[in-house]
């Protein structure tokens, strides 16, 4: 598929999802990308939110994108207000970009998440671009 | 505005048993990062590590310096990252940059660059982070 196939799913919202800050969750997360001086403890990761992905794999499966074939181009996070440890989050995923570079050989996916709080206000933003390889298959 | 420089720091050197960790942590199962057959068979030389194992030594750099620097614990805004090119089992990085501070109304605003350089001299990611502190 190429990225102007893709242009089709623009727009195209995931389902919502809903998922807890859990700290024995962000514990385990903090200990696995500890660096040299160790594991930073308390409040919630910068890059925490890439754990709610979900929604984001959501629709790679609808649009028939195989996970291996993905390679990550850039990540962005927009914190409206500081996370809390514990908090709820409702979240969805959608395409809302689709580039074709080097001749319809790449093409470059922008999904942007959502994550919402209990009290329904926007919270945080996700914005992912991955690279898929071999478009035209 | 001149920039502050944020001194490099040697990461964990890339194994296995760290992108299986970072894989349950994280959610992240994409075989590119565990199973080597996978990987090959995508076109790539073996396992590679996640790029966002890299965003988030590229935040613990950013986070600690803000620490070290305010003598305060940052909230953050934004983060942004480039990821140009692959990290490989056995690779290290070494994460660095500068930073701007601006404060207004008693909350100061962290602004900081900040890369991932390899062993090869290559820059595997960059970072453009704010955090705040009050």
């Amino acid at each position: 598929m190429t990225a102007s196939t893709w242009q089709s799913h623009v727009g195209v919202a995931s389902s919502r999802r809903t998922e807890a800050l859990e700290l024995d969750q962000i514990t385990t997360f903090a200990t696995a990308v500890s660096g040299p001086n160790g594991a930073l403890r308390g409040g919630v990761p910068a890059t925490y939110l890439t754990k709610m992905r979900s929604a984001e794999f959501e629709l790679f499966s609808k649009m028939g994108i195989p996970l291996p074939s993905i390679l990550h181009a850039e990540q962005e996070y927009q914190y409206l207000r500081p996370l809390r440890v514990g908090e709820v989050l409702t979240f969805e995923a959608r395409l809302i970009k689709a580039l074709e570079k080097s001749g319809g050989k790449l093409s470059f996916l922008t999904f942007q998440t959502d994550f919402m709080d209990t009290g329904g206000a926007k919270c945080a933003v996700s914005v992912t671009t991955v690279v898929v390889r071999g478009g035209g298959a | 505005m001149s920039g502050l420089e944020v001194s490099a720091e040697v990461y964990p050197v890339v194994t296995r048993q760290m992108l299986h960790n970072y894989a349950n942590a994280s959610g992240d199962q994409n075989p590119i990062h565990l199973d080597d057959a996978v990987a090959k068979q995508f076109g790539l030389p073996g396992i590679i590590a996640h790029g966002m194992l890299t965003a988030a030594w590229i935040a613990d750099r950013a986070q600690r310096w803000v620490k070290e620097r305010s003598g305060k614990e940052a909230a953050w805004v934004s983060v942004q990252n480039r990821f140009r090119t692959m990290t490989l089992l056995g690779d290290t990085v070494s994460i660095g940059g500068t930073a701007q501070e601006t404060s207004e109304g008693g909350v100061t605003r962290w602004q900081l660059e900040l890369a991932a350089k390899n062993g090869r001299g290559e820059v595997t990611t960059t970072g453009s982070l704010i955090l705040e502190t009050q």
